[in-house]
């Protein structure tokens, strides 16, 4: 058995705010959830992946959109 | 008022659950709208239905909570493709799309499903911190140990931890890729049934065959530890690099493919669903015991899909610990929108919770319910010939008549249940002293194999007449097995004398127990045969149109859809 992982701290707003204030917030954004994400799991190393991961998402977009030819000499 | 919307969806039994300051006001599965078993779509129907339920729009809800993570369970398949790599790409390729377009923009998809009407953020809560909130938040007890097991969550596939008073604490978790309910699963796979739906006939299967295979698969697939923690050899495994849940090595291990789904059960498949029921039963009963040892609690409650395995969880009441279990009914994937809900409500609203000698989940009757009014109606368009009986004792009466005289009845009544089990509202019916009724019900009315047992539901007070359940032991979610006591009841015991069985109560189904009560005056018996109403590879019926297609589909004899009484040789047509 494992004790579960506890995050390196809590987010700012969840250390002022009640559950139901903060409920009246904004959502954060999928970029401002993979920072959180990264921040309070202790994943940096996770980082650079993520962001091959994600350049390579946006080149299977460009590569199916007008942009492709200039990609493609790009490459 | 404060009214929370829980939600689980997009990996099996999509559900929603609205709980209004506090109560469980409406819980459905999104499969018994749509049809589709086990529908893992976002569960824009059962929304619907809590909504209407309550009499509210989505823009009065003031909480909505998920019951998982999604980034943490991307984090955990990432890792994972990471760590198999180039082994796992053509699951890796599989996968990504739907987490690109859909499971990543979760928030996006919840507010579209809501109609874009709910303003306010939207909680994300652990998988199995719902699982363990589900387990104990509507249960008995002011303090329990909490057990919670499945195949995956996020990272966790096992958890440990307490609840008291209003809020729980997890403590000790197992980690994927080292999941009991995924190694269930591989052997289900291997003896040719469906993951996530077969575990069930695997579960059945077992008391047909001989543990044979126990030490081998302790030896060579896992190890246990003395607090019921385990590790995989992930070389028998294909699940983490494959879109198999077995290895080669796994095939030649026990020198066989893994079995067909159209061909013949074999002894191999028998005995190892005998050997990795022992094997799961000696994980389980060893995690309860540690779980005592380090809690000291006496009262344990159970969720995540292991504790749908109820020869284990009637183990556990036998052998463990534990002076009390409570078992969430809805222990799957389905119950994780009700613990999300009520982590809200309790844990993170901090609201008062106040244990009760009921458990507060009514029965598990959360579901839809059909007026009289509409099921005539229904019935009238599908030209039915039916009889209007609006006095229920009458209607009770000649249900129960029709029972003894060994016909099999469907029943249609009131609410229906929120889990896989169906506790009598959503029933097909049989009186257990025929001998023949097992293979009747399977082979002409549910059209499943006829080696599957049927479930004895008996009046609580005549429980121990039958059954060796303690006294202070009740059973009302069918989520226990136990020894026979007679032979008088061949229907409902399986080949090794077991059954899974059933208590009602007037507190939990009064209109059940007043069928049951009048069986029981006509014949002596208190016990009768229940099984989902439904045929193989169908959710349960989900309104009263289902219920009447069922009926003639199949050669059962009758059919009650609230007061309305249908005999099956009176209508035109039927099955071939």
């Amino acid at each position: 058995m494992a004790t579960p992982d506890k995050p390196s701290e809590k987010p700012d707003d969840e250390v002022t705010e009640s559950f139901d204030s903060m409920a009246d917030g904004s959502d954060p954004g999928i970029f401002q959830e993979f920072i959180w994400f990264v921040k309070y799991n202790k994943k940096w190393w996770l980082t650079p992946i993520l962001v091959v991961f994600l350049l390579l998402v946006v080149l299977a977009f460009l590569t199916n959109s007008p942009a492709a030819p200039f990609i493609y000499t790009l490459f | 008022m404060t009214a929370i919307l829980g939600l689980s969806a997009f990996y099996h039994d999509s559900a929603a659950v609205l709980l209004i300051d506090g109560e469980i006001v409406a819980a459905a599965q999104e499969e018994r709208f749509t049809r589709k078993k086990h529908d893992a779509a976002f569960p824009i129907h059962a929304i619907e239905f809590c909504l209407r339920r309550a009499g509210i729009t989505a823009d009065e809800l003031d909480h909505v909570g998920f019951y998982e993570k999604p980034l943490l369970k991307f984090d955990r398949l990432l890792e994972t493709y990471l760590s198999f790599a180039p082994q796992g790409f053509p699951s890796f390729w599989k996968a990504m799309p739907a987490w690109m377009t859909e499971k990543l923009h979760l928030r996006r998809e919840i507010r579209r499903g809501l109609g874009n009407e709910f303003k306010r953020r939207i909680a994300f809560c652990h998988h199995h911190q719902s699982h363990a909130a589900s387990a104990f938040f509507p249960s008995p007890f002011d303090q329990a140990a909490i057990l919670t097991m499945d195949g995956v969550g996020e990272w966790a596939t096992t958890t440990m931890g307490v609840g008291q008073g209003n809020k729980i604490q997890l403590t000790d978790e197992i980690r994927f890729p080292h999941s009991l309910g995924l190694l269930y699963s591989a052997f289900t796979y291997y003896c040719g049934f469906r993951v996530n739906s077969g575990e069930y006939k695997l579960m059945g299967l077992a008391p047909y065959g001989q543990p044979k295979y126990v030490d081998v698969i302790k030896d060579r697939l896992l190890t246990i530890h003395d607090d019921g923690s385990f590790h995989l050899n992930l070389d028998y495994f294909g699940y983490c690099q494959s879109l198999r849940m077995t290895t080669p090595k796994f095939h030649r291990l026990f020198r066989r493919p893994p079995r067909q789904r159209d061909s013949a059960i074999e002894d191999l498949d028998r005995d190892l669903a005998a050997s990795i029921q022992v094997v799961t039963e000696e994980i389980v009963l060893r995690s309860a015991r540690h779980l005592y040892d380090k809690t000291k609690c006496s009262n344990l409650c159970l969720a995540g899909g292991v504790a749908l395995n109820c020869v284990a969880n009637g183990r556990v009441l036998r052998e463990g610990p534990f002076d009390s279990i409570w078992i969430q009914p809805a222990a799957g994937d389905a119950g994780g929108a009700l613990g999300v809900a009520q982590f809200i409500w309790h844990q993170l609203l901090d609201k008062p919770r106040q244990s009760t000698e009921n458990d507060a989940q009514r029965g598990s009757l959360l579901g839809p319910e059909s007026s009289s009014d509409q099921v005539q109606s229904v019935l009238d368009r599908q030209g039915a010939v039916y009889e209007v009986i609006s006095d229920p004792a009458e209607l009770d009466r000649r249900t129960a008549a029709l029972l003894a005289e060994g016909l099999v009845l469907g029943r249609y009544a009131g609410r229906a249940e929120f889990g896989p089990r169906a506790l009598g509202n959503r029933s097909i019916l049989g009186d257990p002293r025929c001998s023949d009724m097992q293979s009747t019900m399977n082979l002409k009315i549910k059209f499943r194999e006829s080696f599957r047992p049927f479930a004895p539901v008996v009046l609580l007070d005549h429980v121990g007449e039958f059954f060796d359940l303690a006294d202070r032991h009740t059973s009302p979610y069918m989520l226990l097995v136990c020894q026979t006591k007679t032979d008088a009841l061949p229907a409902v015991t399986h080949v090794d004398g077991s059954a899974r069985v059933q208590t009602v109560d007037k507190e939990k189904n009064p209109r059940f127990e007043a069928l049951l009560t009048e069986f029981y005056r006509q014949t002596g018996c208190p016990v009768l045969i229940n099984t989902s109403f439904n045929v193989r590879g169908e959710p349960i019926v989900g309104s009263p149109e289902d219920a009447y297609r069922c009926f003639m589909k199949t050669h059962m004899d009758a059919l009650v859809i609230e007061d309305c009484l249908l005999v099956k040789e009176r209508q035109a047509g039927g099955p071939e």
